[in-house]
């Protein structure tokens, strides 16, 4: 056996698999570095670069929090329908359209009817408009589509789409296992195909849909897990008990029209006996009672996940929360609810050492400052601060207390902060300054976004270098842009040099600088 | 089946390496495999892993023989590389990638993993010229090419 010599080859790279596989591990500058190497590796990278794709026509609003690690967006200013700078070219797309396995098609583009032909391996689609071309792509990923999404434009209130006849055609899916589609109707005559494709289904969501009443299949909701009834309603066959209907339920979303007070009998089909497997709850916008909500929350032991924006959560509520949930809570979602005060709030904070998530209208300064949270493991945080005034005079130990509570929470990847002041209690008091107190927050290694927009104060070019230098994570920052132009083309420039990968944008409404990093 | 039921492999060169089931079953190909022929004892032929490599993965296998997380890890491509790990990869470039297409082969998923992140690593923010240094590739596209438009900078 003679010595082995290894002569360093592109191989590896020419096996579509391996490709694919190792292009997980970069991010996106490194990959398209990788690109220019030479014609064998861009050759055996370029498609990795399809694997999802987002298509956005130009509107007015375009970032929602939650994007996916890979969406590619559209600029603001470019009002066709190109792609933005330093990304792939149009070339790049058309060769390498058969590779797209995610698609998210909001509105409507002549590029889609291009790609169409080509997209046939299709696990994920979400489009805004049930267009032909829509309908054309169904038909040639039904042995692949793994989640279908149909629903409005997101970026337009009260957007819906009519769904027609829609549950002939998705029989066929054999691989589909999350649906959620807005505006459609299960008439009588398509009941039972409507019960056969939900027997595989582990999500439904229905947005503005009807289900009438209809022949029932047996053990039709068998393995939904996940069940959003947005604006939709069960027949009333379906409505005395949930989990008898769907045994295996862990996430529920009932989300009715605002402002019509709900005579839906919630205590009566939340009725425990089956719902431990349920640990996810969202009620948001339903009028249901304090009373009631405090019951629900009783009859549910393994609830985990509770959401009630918009919702008379109370006294009530919020004792069982602390006294029977507290150690079990991980993320509790209270915005815009008047009866959910300073005081509730901060016995949640102080009883609710599992906490990750938390939202609420306005926690007290004071208490904030002086009492400590036993959630040290927050991971998402929205609040205001109020009762400012009532702080120690002087500026930094008024800041003191406040960031360092907020220090503490080391875990921190989404922080939301805003200040609540009433005209008489006079003018806001917190800043954004890193002298103030900011600085406090360089424990804060793993936040990705801050959101500082309802805040009075604006950031200086001092302190937004700071962030941007330590806080390596971020991804997304908004918050005022200085009105002063010296400080704002300073700080432009700096945030273009330093990060290169950051786009920029202004929404059209006030001077609000959303900075979004890829 | 018992534990300790071993396993013959031969490389590429005809190299003999034995080895115990369980470790053999790290392995999805040779799992796979081992459970449709069943124990008989013949030799499992690898033609297209030399002996070296395969010495390589076994001793990769062997160290993690009795891991409990050993399939569920790595899929946060974010996560630190242990020690071991660190060390096992410290080889040559040509010893990596044939590690790579071994891992990719013998479908050993945590090993492709550790394989690729390293060289992701070595690879990480550098410019295409660097890249080109750390791997010894030459630049074969033209000056056109390389002009081409293929991100757009507008």
């Amino acid at each position: 056996m003679g010595p082995h010599v290894f002569i360093p080859s592109d191989e590896p790279l020419d096996r579509r698999e391996v490709a694919l596989h190792f292009s997980r591990f970069l991010d996106k500058p490194t990959l398209l570095a990788c690109l220019q190497v030479s014609r064998s590796w861009f050759a055996a990278l370029e498609p990795c670069l399809w694997h999802s794709f987002t298509l956005l026509r130009d509107h007015p609003n375009p970032v929602s929090p939650h994007q996916p690690r890979q969406v590619i967006q559209q600029r603001q200013q470019d009002r066709s329908a190109s792609l933005p700078r330093r990304y792939p070219t149009l070339g790049s797309l058309q060769r390498n359209a058969r590779h797209i396995t995610r698609l998210r098609y909001f509105g409507e583009l002549p590029l889609l009817k291009a790609l169409v032909p080509h997209l046939n391996q299709l696990r994920y689609l979400e489009a805004t408009r049930y267009t032909d071309d829509v309908k054309q792509l169904l038909k040639q990923n039904a042995a692949t589509l793994h989640t279908l999404i149909l629903r409005g434009d997101p970026f337009i209130p009260g957007d819906t789409i009519m769904i027609d006849r829609i549950w002939h055609h998705l029989l066929d899916f054999t691989a589909l296992r999350v649906l959620e589609l807005n505006g459609a109707i299960v008439s009588d005559y398509e009941g039972t195909k409507f019960g056969l494709l939900c027997r595989k289904l582990a999500s439904l969501s229905l947005i503005d849909s009807k289900l009438l009443e209809r022949p029932k299949s047996e053990d039709e909701f068998l393995n939904i897990r996940t069940l959003v009834l947005d604006r939709s309603f069960l027949p009333k066959e379906d409505q005395p008990s949930l989990f008898e209907v769907c045994p295996a339920l862990e996430n529920f979303t009932w989300r009715s029209r605002s402002g019509k007070p709900s005579t839906f009998k919630f205590l009566d089909f939340l009725n425990a006996g089956r719902g431990e497997a349920l640990s996810g709850l969202d009620l948001s916008g339903s009028q249901i009672t304090d009373s009631d909500l405090a019951s629900i929350i009783r009859l549910l032991p393994g609830l985990t996940r509770l959401r009630a924006c918009n919702s008379l959560f109370g006294p009530e509520s919020t004792r069982m929360i602390t006294e029977m949930r507290q150690h079990q809570i991980q993320e509790l979602i209270l915005l815009q609810c008047p009866g959910f005060t300073q005081t509730y709030a901060q016995e949640v904070l102080r009883t609710c050492s599992r906490l990750r998530v938390f939202s609420a209208p306005a926690v007290n300064a004071v208490e904030m400052s002086q009492l400590r949270w036993s959630c040290t493991g927050l991971e998402e945080l929205d609040i205001s601060i109020a009762g400012t005034r009532r702080l120690p005079g002087r500026v930094t130990p008024r800041h003191r207390g406040i960031y360092s509570q907020l220090a503490v929470l080391t875990n921190l990847r989404v922080l939301r902060l805003g200040e609540v002041t009433d005209m008489e209690e006079g003018p806001f008091l917190l800043d954004l300054k890193v002298h103030s107190g900011l600085g406090l927050l360089s424990t804060l290694g793993k936040l990705e976004v801050f959101d500082c927009e309802k805040m009075k104060p604006v950031m200086e070019f001092f302190d937004l270098q700071w962030v941007v230098r330590n806080w390596e994570s971020l991804k997304k920052l908004v918050g005022s842009v200085h009105p002063n132009y010296e400080q704002r083309d300073l700080s432009n420039e700096f945030l273009s040099s330093q990060l290169p990968f950051l786009e920029t944008y202004l929404t059209q409404e006030e001077c609000t600088l959303a900075l979004v990093w890829k | 089946m018992s534990a300790h039921s071993q396993i013959l492999l031969t490389s590429s060169e005809g190299t003999e390496f034995i080895i115990d089931r369980d470790i053999a079953d790290k392995s999805m190909l040779l799992k796979c495999m081992l459970e449709d022929i069943g124990e008989i004892g013949q030799a499992v032929p690898l033609p297209n892993v030399s002996g070296p490599i395969l010495t390589k993965v076994i001793e990769y296998c062997t160290h993690h023989r009795d891991d409990p997380n050993f399939l569920s890890a790595n899929d946060d491509v974010a996560a630190d590389i242990d020690e071991w790990d660190l060390e096992y990869c410290k080889v040559d470039q040509g010893t990596l990638y044939e590690l790579i297409l071994a891992a990719n082969y013998l479908d050993i998923k945590p090993l492709m993993d550790l394989t690729c992140k390293t060289v992701a690593n070595m690879i990480k923010a550098k410019s295409p010229e660097e890249i080109r240094k750390t791997f010894n590739i030459t630049n074969d596209f033209t000056p056109d090419e390389e002009d081409q438009d293929w991100v757009d900078e507008h």
